[in-house]
């Protein structure tokens, strides 16, 4: 040892270590879990209910059966729900399986870059790719970042995030990039308090658009309505703050299309009257940032962006809407329809014009 | 800097090696480098009291600034040339006369910075009930993190020595050391100068079963922290969030949610402090002996936050009498020592109002007692079932007891508290969806369910009977094998949803 009067390990004076058989023992558990995890697909190990379950369902049923995909949809919930793929088809006179809807839900804008990088291969010959906005898309307040990035995001994304929820992302990406054993022992948590692995609630139906077994379409009584978009708006604009490293995901996307010799459009789809209405007398000035920043994106961009304020810009009106954003299916065809008219005015890369 | 956070176990695993290759005395110096270090991480960013980022929060009001490091340094500066004053001086008036400006800076400091707002406040609505129209006036002062805890701990210090029983350190960094050691410093325990000080001023030796409890109570609090409290307080925001819109039930769940949680959170965060310590071979004081087991309410304070309970017992209560003087005179003091517990936590009047009931339980306590002595001790393995049974309703009576006075230190003002307990109280049945009610998710509360019956069986459970905090030790292997895989599995498989949940006790 070290007879400097500054280091000398003085402190370790009598330190008698024995065999650390405990610690031993739990890293040899730990170890045979995640030996054993690793021989499990993550199709069956990460919960097929979740962010990445509709990643790959839409990566295996949408993409791969798609034929050399020209229009992109991506986006959250509202523009999974709002966008017929043959609707639009049929609209600009494209062939079958032209158009995807690759928009998830809950999806946030790294899940739709995450989504396009894992499948640029197949979707580089696009001319055009919509990205849907959603007004707690900037925002770090409401929605956690998701599976996707818990899964997938760099550990240089993660450290840029302000705290929260910087910590939690750190530590989910050094545990669950590197091992399989927390997934392994939540599948296992699943199957034990529900006796069976959860299963997908989302499926593809015969107009390429992926729907959620769970949508109900029933009329809902003013007072549901009226409490929907409360309970929304007041979710959505909880602890409001957008951060820089979201935007990021959006314009790494944007260049990230260019680059592949497509076209970028940003689509913000209107929400019913009530949750606008709310959200104007609650949240107008947090709203008039989340424009803000995505006007600014587009500008300094050069992409085009469609704002629809009210669903009669876009062909719709309340009763068309299943909840606060989300369209019925009658809605989804309606817009649809509109939207391929829009695409074809604008002549975007050679599209076809609408019929 | 929060335990609980990537930044912290960077932080300390550049400390340890360090420390353990210094000599005593470089140890101590690198010790309070990284103590002031510690307090003063995110200085140039607007973290408010709870370690989170509000982007409303100027530097220079941030309350874990390099500016509050300074204050707690000059104070700390103070009380040692204090207590050197107050030992070497012959006169007694004048030794009382350091003691009090000690004391009265420490409080004046405390009184400030803690209160300064409160009293504003209420100043101004006692001026709008009598029919005044005062202009409204504004001052924003930050609760820099910790203030309450070191205070109390120099306070101590300066007391003993006025006491004479214990003697001055010449060492102002030792002392330094003593009121800032990063492991208690922003939550506790708050250690006495004559235990800890002591440990400050002379060599530390690391040995192998203290590396063990170590390791083992930092696993024990960080599960109780990330797994037990990180999964309720969800639950228990939601109730106390809008308690009109909960049913009974959901709000009874709700507050047993929050029961635990905070005891779940503190105790989990003094377990690491103990932890942290014990690997640099420093002893820390019991903060939680097992409250929710307790038999009476005499008995919850006799576990519940033990280093605050016991300042305030020998630095207030007994010194304004204690249980001498009469019976009234008793009752009073218990309820000024509970009233002035409860303003300790914070400048409102729901914590006083948490503080006074207390005062109240403890003095009807004492009076069903009269001339015997509390009794806490579970019946031993001979008794029968009656005796058994009749302890497990008194521990099941002093935790609701508990829990209820919970509502006020909870809920965000008195409204919200009178709601829920208006709630509690008319057995309402379940509010409709549509109509905003609020439940509890079944998959939450299962899965917290869960932890809690885990954290009990592999944890409180064995530490309750044995009156050992590491009892897990001296298991079988393969049982400890069992149970620690168990903890560190679950703990690493907890999914952060990335809504960081701070210590509860850093905003006091």
């Amino acid at each position: 040892m070290s007879r400097s009067s500054i280091f000398n390990f003085e402190s370790f004076a009598g330190f008698r270590p024995r065999m650390p058989w405990a610690l031993l023992g739990v890293l040899a558990i730990v170890a045979a879990l995640e030996a054993a995890a690793r021989l499990v697909p993550n199709d069956v190990l990460i919960q097929p209910n979740s962010a990445w379950g509709q990643l790959r369902l839409v990566e295996r049923e949408v993409i791969a059966s798609s034929r050399a995909p020209q229009i992109v949809f991506l986006g959250s919930s509202r523009m999974r729900n709002a966008v017929v793929p043959r609707v639009v088809e049929e609209r600009l006179g494209m062939p079958k399986g032209s158009v995807v809807n690759c928009a998830l839900g809950g999806g946030r804008l790294f899940d739709a870059l995450d989504l396009y990088r894992r499948n640029r291969e197949i979707l580089k010959g696009t001319k055009v790719v919509v990205i849907g906005l959603d007004d707690w898309y900037f925002t770090l307040g409401s929605h956690p970042l998701g599976t996707l990035y818990e899964l997938d995001a760099p550990l240089s994304d993660r450290m840029r995030l302000p705290e929260p929820p910087r910590n939690a992302m750190v530590l989910d990406g050094l545990l669950q990039q590197r091992v399989k054993v927390p997934f392994a022992l939540r599948y296992f948590a699943h199957v034990l308090l529900n006796g069976k692995p959860s299963e997908i609630s989302v499926y593809v139906d015969e107009y390429g658009q992926v729907r959620d077994k769970g949508d109900e379409v029933k009329a809902l009584t003013p007072a549901e309505i009226e409490h929907d978009a409360a309970n929304l708006a007041y979710h959505h604009y909880s602890r409001f703050r957008q951060s820089p490293v979201l935007a990021g995901h959006l314009e790494e996307l944007i260049r990230s299309i260019r680059e592949d010799g497509a076209q970028a459009l940003l689509v913000e789809l209107p929400n019913r009257s009530a949750y606008r209405e709310r959200v104007r007398q609650d949240h107008e000035t947090e709203f008039q940032a989340h424009l803000a920043l995505a006007r600014e994106i587009a500008q300094r961009l050069d992409v085009p962006f469609l704002y629809y304020e009210q669903p009669e810009d876009c062909g719709l009106r309340d009763t068309l809407y299943a909840d606060y954003g989300h369209l019925k299916p009658e809605g989804a065809h309606a817009f649809s329809a509109f939207f391929a008219t829009e695409l074809g005015a604008r002549n975007l890369s050679g599209l076809p014009g609408a019929k | 800097m929060l335990f609980s956070t990537v930044d912290f176990w960077i932080f300390f695993a550049l400390v340890f090696p360090l420390y353990f290759a210094l000599s005593f005395r470089w140890q101590n110096a690198m010790l309070l480098s990284a103590s002031y270090l510690f307090y003063s991480w995110w200085g140039s960013q607007g973290y408010n009291s709870q370690g989170v980022l509000d982007e409303n929060l100027y530097p220079w009001t941030n309350p874990w600034h390099y500016r509050f490091a300074a204050l707690m340094f000059a104070t700390s500066a103070f009380d040692w040339y204090a207590g050197l004053k107050i030992q070497d001086n012959p006169s007694a008036r004048s030794r009382r006369g350091w003691l009090l400006l000690s004391l009265g800076s420490n409080l004046l400091i405390l009184g400030f910075f803690k209160y300064c707002n409160f009293f504003i406040e209420n100043t101004e609505a006692l001026l709008h009930a009598l029919g005044f129209s005062p202009d409204p006036f504004v001052i924003k002062v930050t609760l820099p993190v910790a203030i309450s805890f070191y205070t109390f701990q120099s306070m101590a210090y300066t007391i003993d020595i006025y006491r004479g029983q214990m003697k001055p350190t010449n060492n102002l960094w030792d002392f330094m050391l003593f009121v800032a050691y990063f492991p208690h410093l922003v939550a506790g325990p708050i250690n006495r100068p004559q235990s800890l000080l002591s440990q400050c001023e002379r060599p530390r030796r690391m040995t192998w079963d203290g590396w063990r409890q170590g390791a083992v109570l930092i696993l024990i609090g960080l599960f109780r922290k990330v797994v037990v409290a990180d999964s309720l307080g969800p639950l228990a925001d939601k109730v106390f969030t809008d308690p009109t819109k909960c049913s009974s039930l959901t709000l009874l769940l709700g507050l047993y949610c929050y029961a635990i949680q905070i005891y779940t959170d503190f105790s989990g965060y003094s377990d690491i402090a103990r932890g942290l310590a014990k690997l640099m071979g420093f002893e820390l004081m019991h903060n939680f002996q097992h409250p929710y087991f307790a038999s009476n309410i005499t008995d919850f304070w006799r576990r519940w936050h033990v280093s605050l309970s016991t300042w305030l017992r020998d630095y207030l209560y007994i010194p304004l009498g204690g249980n001498r003087g009469g019976t009234l005179k008793t009752y009073r003091n218990l309820f000024l020592t509970m009233f002035l517990g409860g303003l300790w936590h914070g400048a409102s009047w729901t914590f006083v109002v948490w503080g006074t009931l207390h005062g109240v339980y403890l003095a009807v306590h004492k009076w069903m007692l009269g001339e015997r002595k509390p009794d806490g001790e579970a019946p031993p393995r001979e008794a029968g079932l009656g005796a058994r049974v009749i302890f497990l309703l008194k521990v099941l009576g002093t935790f609701h007891l508990a829990a209820l006075s919970w509502i006020f230190f909870r809920a965000p003002d008195f409204t919200k508290a009178w709601q829920f307990c208006a709630g509690l109280l008319s057995f309402r049945s379940k509010i409709a969806r549509e109509a905003g009610g609020i439940g509890l998710d079944s998959d939450d509360l299962r899965t917290a369910c869960f932890a809690v019956l885990t954290m009990l069986l592999l944890i409180d459970l064995p530490q309750y009977r044995n009156k050992d905090h590491t009892r897990l030790l001296n298991w079988p292997l393969a049982l400890r094998v069992l149970a620690l895989a168990v903890l560190v599995l679950w703990l690493i498989s907890t999914r952060r949803t990335g809504e960081h949940v701070p210590f509860i006790y850093f905003q006091f």
